[in-house]
């Protein structure tokens, strides 16, 4: 329940043995790695050099995905629902890799296939076009070759559009030596054969400049354009088989979707290791690594080393010297573990040794729960995440942190499901009180939960300061604050009674006098030492102005007031899902819709309040809790491991 | 015509729905950038996601509001007999939720998108981006905070 203490470490092996014992570093998969290649000044060997295998690499793992993705829609393998994605160990993905020809084989044949039908696809189009624009002229019934000016006569082919078409045909038969003949008619133009002798050559000109006559060239020489018309669709239809061919062969490849899956992950984990290499220093013959490791893991790495590096190494473990910075690792146990999920949304926490996790947890499933609040929502939502999560989840026990994490919040809305009576939209005799009857004491009772987590914050910035030795600062700012909070709060408790109208016992009333006591020692406390750290005059003003904070305290105590707001609309919503379905019950119909209706919105009732629940106690904890002690900033200890997309790696 | 009750109630509704208009162009506006983000950067959703949702703050005030109206007129209990004069104190203790609401959620929208942009530019301030925008909501609380000072303490 901690950050982990780490140690650095410092390898220096030979070049040659690199390969072996970074496949055993990443099998390990404990290590956090630091770039030093550019700090280094004396070691400064460019690995790359001998490296163009990562570029090799990286190339045909972008053409193995191209593959992989075109051929999933002819995916026709069956998969269990729900399954946890199958397993191999580091080992078996060596030997994919050294047996690769198989599947790299597939990816070239896909990438010609591709190709090729890129290409038939593209000729397509150009003899579509071109049949579109001879086939009109298909009715001509003469051969193109006799389409030829004679000495005396001219003779073309062309269009006139359509809504021009009569006045122009007025104008042709007008001519003496000027004969047209209609052979084609389509929506937008009319396609005509002319002849005219060379003596009427300026008025047909005239006439077919004014009418929009637009000359038409064919493409070749000779035959008839319903000839070529044929031909083209001959062509065109071995064209289409190919093209099925092609699509035929390519639904086939796809029987080698698995061995492509592994393939792909294969250079996955190999490309990652190599990438590594970059972070090292180095000369042509040595290479040094410098990384960190969980402190109590020094033994098992010497080991690893031991076993891999047989011709010799140098291996040294140092702590983090004064001031300098590690990675931040967390260690948790199970049940708080998925919540790291949320902090490492956030940022990463600088190099201290308080654990932001620990205290987040308990907070973040405790608001989501008043915020979901109801119970039968609770055990879905908790049976179903733990379903999932236990299905999904690997051989060795590592699972999904969100779904964990919602499981454990599940349980705390069926908590507070029995607390406010909630059950389903139904009223149920709580065991607290019905928020809906008593909403004063709900939001009365949001804000003091809101006091206690900022309270537990500024403890914990408190705690943070003395561990640093800044234990003025701790009590100056810290403990003076919380000292004043603390009596305001026990002396305005028996001022609330009003609200709920009753009148505050004699001990009661006691006790808030007492409150008025400690907030002013609080408040001489913040006015006197506020001041802090600042010379002369500024020391008193300081105290004064720090007084002003407590407009940043309201703000964050009364931000928790959506606890009560949220938990409410959920309560409120799911009594009107009943009340609907209460009133369309009856007879046999009736009841179907009713049913109907009560399972469907109150699923979708179900979902939209787990997000808001989840995205509000998301933002309570990153802007009131994290806001009071969080320093960010933090390097997020990165481990060297393999990573995989369609299978997960099995240690062993 | 029972002006009291009118009253009280166009008080919820000024207090549900202006405040609720303020969170839903807020939150609105900057999930557009938050998209656009994401577009750029998918790895960045968490970050952004949360920023897009510190404009809906002003709808959850405004709710709890509206609710504290209606316990005050009896909705969830006995009938109240409310005045004329309670019901103006109620729609009036509405409007600074409501009008404050309704700005300061647009207006935060607006800083959160900025927010969200400097964490598209630079990923690692947000925490900073985060803090600015969260400064708009000091205005949000005060008037939640007259609101329900009004409710609480004005009427009976």
């Amino acid at each position: 329940m901690a950050i982990v203490p780490l140690k650095k470490v410092t390898l220096l092996a030979l070049n040659r043995e690199r390969e072996t014992i970074l496949n055993a570093l990443q099998s390990y998969g404990n290590l956090h790695i630091n770039q030093i290649r550019d700090e280094e000044e004396l070691f400064t060997y460019n690995f790359n050099l001998e490296n163009d295998d990562i570029e090799k690499l990286e190339s045909d793992l972008s053409d193995v995905k191209a593959t992989i993705k075109a051929l999933k829609s002819y995916d026709e393998r069956k998969s269990e629902f729900m399954a946890p994605k199958p397993e191999l160990t580091i080992n078996d993905f060596d030997e994919i890799l050294s047996n690769s020809t198989e599947a790299q084989k597939v990816v070239n044949d896909f990438l010609e296939n591709r190709n090729e039908a890129m290409d038939v696809k593209s000729e397509l189009l150009r003899i579509e076009s071109s049949i579109s624009q001879i086939d009109p002229w298909r009715d001509i019934g003469i051969d193109v070759f006799d389409i030829e000016d004679t000495s005396t006569c001219r003779i073309l082919v062309g269009t006139v559009p359509v809504l021009e078409f009569q006045e122009y045909k007025k104008t042709i038969d007008e001519i003496e030596f000027a004969e047209h003949e209609k052979i084609y008619t389509d929506r937008d133009n009319v396609y005509v054969l002319l002849m005219h002798h060379n003596n009427g050559n300026e008025e047909v000109t005239a006439a077919n400049f004014k009418h929009s006559f637009t000359k038409y060239n064919f493409q070749f020489d000779k035959g008839t354009p319903q000839e070529h018309v044929k031909e083209l669709k001959e062509k065109a239809r071995e064209l289409k088989k190919q093209q099925d061919k092609l699509q035929h062969e390519e639904t086939e490849m796809a029987e080698h979707l698995t061995d492509l899956e592994k393939y792909h992950d294969a250079l996955n984990v190999k490309i990652g290791l190599l990438e590594q290499v970059n972070k090292f220093g180095g000369t042509e013959y040595i290479f040094l690594l410098e990384g960190w490791i969980g402190a109590h893991e020094e033994e098992k790495f010497t080991d690893i080393i031991k076993e891999t590096a047989k011709e010799g190494y140098e291996l040294a473990f140092s702590e983090a010297e004064k001031g300098e910075e590690y990675p931040t690792l967390y260690e948790n146990n199970a049940a708080v573990r998925p919540f790291e999920f949320v902090t490492n949304m956030f940022a990463t926490s600088k190099t201290s040794k308080v654990d932001p996790n620990t205290s987040m947890a308990p907070f973040f499933a405790l608001f989501f729960g008043m915020m979901l609040s109801d119970a039968g929502y609770g055990i879905i939502l908790a049976l179903g995440a733990a379903f999932v999560y236990f299905r999904t989840r690997t051989s060795e026990g590592k699972g999904n942190s969100l779904l964990a994490l919602l499981a454990i919040s599940g349980v705390s809305t069926i908590f507070w499901g029995v607390m406010f009576g909630g059950f389903f939209g139904f009223e149920f005799r709580p065991i607290l009180f019905n928020p809906l009857k008593e909403p004063i004491l709900t939001l009365g009772l949001s804000l003091l939960l809101g006091i206690i987590q900022i309270l537990y914050g500024m403890i914990l910035r408190a705690i943070m300061l003395i561990q640093q030795k800044r234990v003025m600062e701790a009590i100056s700012q810290q403990f003076t604050w919380i000292t004043l909070l603390i009596g305001i709060v026990i002396f305005a408790f028996p001022n609330t009674y009003m609200f709920v109208g009753t009148e505050p016992s004699d001990g009661v009333v006691a006790l808030g006098e007492a409150g008025k006591y400690i907030a002013l020692i609080g408040f001489i406390g913040l006015v006197t030492l506020g001041g802090y750290g600042q010379k002369g005059f500024k020391r008193i003003t300081g105290g004064i102005s720090s007084l002003m904070d407590i407009t940043g305290y309201l703000s964050d105590i009364l931000s928790y007031a959506r606890l009560f707001g949220l938990g409410l609309a959920t309560g409120v919503i799911g009594m009107i899902i009943n009340q609907m379905a209460g009133m369309i019950a009856g007879g046999v119909v009736g009841w179907i819709f009713a049913v109907i209706i009560f399972v469907s919105v109150h699923l979708f009732n179900l979902a939209i309040n787990s997000l808001g629940a989840y995205v509000h106690s998301t933002r309570l904890q990153y802007v009131e809790f994290f806001g009071k002690f969080f320093v960010d900033g933090g390097i997020p200890f990165k481990r060297f491991e393999p990573e995989t997309k369609y299978y997960n790696i099995r240690h062993n | 015509m029972d002006w009291g009750i009118f009253l009280g109630y166009t008080g919820v509704a000024l207090a549900g729905a202006l405040a609720g208009i303020g969170s839903a162009i807020g939150v609105s506006i900057a999930g557009q950038a938050a998209s656009g983000v994401v577009s750029e950067d998918p790895d960045k959703f968490g970050k952004v996601l949360l920023m897009q949702l510190l404009p809906g703050t002003q709808g959850i005030y405004g709710l709890v509001v509206a609710i504290l109206i209606m316990l005050k007129m009896g909705v969830f209990g006995d009938a109240v007999d409310l005045s004329v004069t309670d019901g103006f104190k109620l729609l009036a203790a509405s409007l600074p939720i409501g009008i404050l609401g309704l700005y300061s959620g647009i207006y935060q929208g607006k800083a959160a998108v900025a927010g969200i942009h400097l964490i598209g530019q630079r990923g690692d301030q947000s925490g900073r981006a985060l803090t600015m925008c969260a400064a708009v909501e000091l205005y949000a609380v005060f008037g939640l905070l007259v609101s329900l000072l009004a409710i609480l303490l004005g009427v009976q």
